[in-house]
């Protein structure tokens, strides 16, 4: 499969965009509503799937199933270079954070991320879904359950709420995370959702009830704040919003116990 | 899958991802092969070989990953065979010894994936339960209210009669003492003897072709139906038919099944109605008898009529006066609740055939039961 090959630049520093160059034929997929800005020659076109697909209708249709599953759209933007010499096109992280470059290629061909990390990338690069099927009780975790699985020999990048920790873990090396703080890892690192079993810290601490557990070797991407935190603090000092807390990976502001007790844990 | 394990056959190359100290900490790409039971593993840079003590394990994302893992001379080696031919070529050359690791290994990741699949159908399962037990709370509700049904004691469903009675006073004129109530309780306690329950026979003053019973020994006979009856037997007939509802509970039973219903409703779909009991009983009064009911009220009513030595003739004769009913004059409300067909009178009709008596004659003089009640507009005409 033949890939883009893309420069790039990332402008800023807490709330940060990435600005693509792309070559006259070149092109990149961007998520829908990311695009900042782009240069004359520059031709968007809506496409349905991930357009990394060589199968037919149905390939399409599958891979735009799988999309649906993890909570994105449908279609995904292309921009491609129709003009002559190089254009540019700059797509902007949701909210402060940083935007994390991956070679894929320097990285085995695989990245497994945290579903509403993925911002951009070259033409070519597949998005997949992928479950962490070591559930046990991790399906109560929330995140962490649904990944996104990128593939592919180029660029794509992905964003991380709050600052970023990046950690190559030597085989064997484990490193406990609350599941809302994985950002990204390879394939090699083994990734387990534990039950952490103190039902009186998740209920009054405000800490998961969850926590990944991340065993080497590979790289790992951790972000210091998840967007669900954000969005959580913003809500509870929002007096008209008046929305439920929802705590990541806490029984009682996951929705499942959420209900019956108004999820009133603080998160800290 | 053994090799053939001619040590000096060479096994054809594979590719994957190599971590050794030293290099990259994301693993570089490499390729290997089997040679001489040792993994011989090439990078861009240099050459590595596993140890004799390697071993095969699985790890990684959901344990999608195959690796040789061997302790080098200056730390931990890992060999990430990709997935695809790469692994059939890793297993075509893998050294005896560690066949039952490698397969180990696939167990590990196949586990992984049962285990998925079985959480997903629990919580599939888990999705479908309400849908199921209203599935369940409507195909097998018959056979869950004879179970109830039969654990509820004859004081509590005399209770529940009790209830209705007292509803039955409040709506109706109901005759306390009389000819026409005299009459039907000595018919009634002829179809009763030995019974279980305490029966409370009433006569309503109601212009209409009806009886009813309610749990626990309550029989209700309108004036209308007295009226109609063109003899004791008749009138026999018809409290022979309610008496054995009563016996076979069948008005508990309705009253279970509504009220389990609604409850079952209410709890499944949410809409708890406090009215619930009070509509179940109200409802009992309009009750719908199913077909198999009634069938079985003929049955063991006929017994009854034969048991007691009351000409069940009458039981059947009714019934035509009941089916024979000239279109356009009011469906008698006996019929609404006592689904009759030409089928069930010939069938009753039948059955009657085969007793013949001797009959006792009823010590009834029926002309003066009829008197005793209000001269009522005569049932059927036009109101």
């Amino acid at each position: 499969m033949a890939m883009d090959v893309v420069d790039y630049e990332i402008f800023g520093s807490e709330m940060q965009y990435v600005e693509v160059e792309l070559d006259p034929g070149e092109a990149a997929i961007g998520e829908a509503g990311v695009m900042m800005y782009m240069q004359e020659g520059i031709t968007m076109d809506t496409i349905f799937g991930d357009g990394s697909q060589q199968g037919g209708f149905f390939g399409k249709l599958m891979g735009a199933g799988k999309r649906l599953l993890t909570g994105e759209g449908l279609f995904t933007t292309v921009f491609e270079n129709s003009g002559s010499g190089k254009q540019r096109v700059a797509f902007a992280a949701p909210y402060p954070g940083k935007i994390v470059p991956m070679d894929l290629s320097q990285l085995g061909g695989t990245i497994i991320c945290q579903k509403d990390s993925f911002l951009c990338a070259a033409k070519g690069v597949a998005l997949g879904i992928a479950f962490q099927k070591k559930l046990g009780v991790g399906l109560f975790g929330g995140e962490g359950f649904i990944m996104q699985k990128l593939d592919g020999d180029g660029m794509a990048f992905v964003h991380a709420g709050g600052t970023l920790m990046e950690r190559t873990l030597a085989p064997g090396e484990t490193l406990r995370v609350d599941t809302g703080c994985v950002v990204a890892f390879q394939p090699t690192v083994d990734f387990d959702i534990q039950f952490v079993g103190k039902v009186k810290s998740a209920i009054f601490g405000g800490e998961g009830l969850f926590f990944a557990t991340l065993r080497g070797p590979g790289k790992v991407w951790l972000q210091s704040l998840p967007l669900s935190r954000l969005a959580n603090r913003i809500i509870l000092s929002a007096p008209a919003a008046g929305g439920r807390s929802a705590d990541q990976g806490s029984l009682l502001g996951a929705g499942v116990l959420g209900g019956l007790i108004g999820g009133g844990s603080n998160d800290e | 899958m053994l090799s053939s394990s001619s040590e000096a056959a060479a096994h054809s190359p594979f590719t994957g991802r190599f971590f050794a100290p030293g290099l990259d900490g994301v693993g570089v790409a490499a390729s290997a092969r089997w040679q001489h039971g040792r993994l011989q593993v090439q990078t861009a840079e240099q050459t590595w070989e596993s140890e004799p003590d390697a071993r095969v394990q699985s790890g990684g994302f959901n344990a999608t990953q195959l690796a040789l893992v061997w302790a080098g001379a200056d730390g931990e080696c890992r060999f990430y065979v990709d997935a695809g031919a790469s692994r059939m070529a890793f297993a075509a050359g893998l050294p005896a010894h560690l066949t039952p690791q490698h397969q180990a290994a696939g167990n590990a990741s196949a586990k992984v994936e049962r285990r998925f699949r079985l959480w997903w159908a629990a919580l599939a399962l888990l999705a479908l339960v309400p849908l199921l037990a209203l599935v369940l709370l409507i195909t097998r509700v018959d056979d869950a209210v004879g179970w109830l049904v039969k654990h509820i004691p004859h004081e509590q469903e005399a209770k529940l009669g009790d209830l209705v009675l007292a509803q039955t006073r409040a709506q109706m004129r109901v005759m306390e003492s009389g000819p026409a109530v005299d009459a039907v309780r000595l018919m009634g306690q002829r179809l009763t003897t030995g019974s279980a329950y305490t029966y409370r026979w009433l006569v309503v003053d109601k212009a209409e072709l009806n009886a009813f019973t309610a749990p626990g020994g309550v029989v209700v006979v309108y004036s209308g139906l007295l009226q109609a009856a063109r003899t004791p037997e008749e009138a026999a007939g018809v409290i022979a038919h309610e008496v054995a509802h009563a016996e076979l509970r069948h008005g508990l039973q309705g009253m279970v099944k509504a009220l389990g219903v609604r409850a079952g409703a209410a709890v499944l779909l949410g809409e708890w109605s406090g009215a619930a009991l009070g509509q179940a009983m109200t409802g009992l009064l309009e009750m719908k008898f199913s077909r198999e009911a009634e069938e079985a009220a003929d049955a063991e009513g006929l017994r009854r009529l034969v048991a007691a030595r009351i000409n069940p003739a009458g039981m059947a004769d009714f019934m035509d006066t009941l089916v024979k009913q000239s279109p356009g004059v009011a469906v008698p409300e006996l019929l609404s609740t006592h689904p009759a067909s030409e089928g069930r009178a010939t069938r009753l009709r039948e059955a009657v055939k085969a007793h013949t008596g001797p009959w006792d004659v009823l010590p009834l003089d029926w002309v003066a039961v009829q008197k005793s009640l209000s001269p009522a507009e005569k049932v059927g005409s036009a109101q």
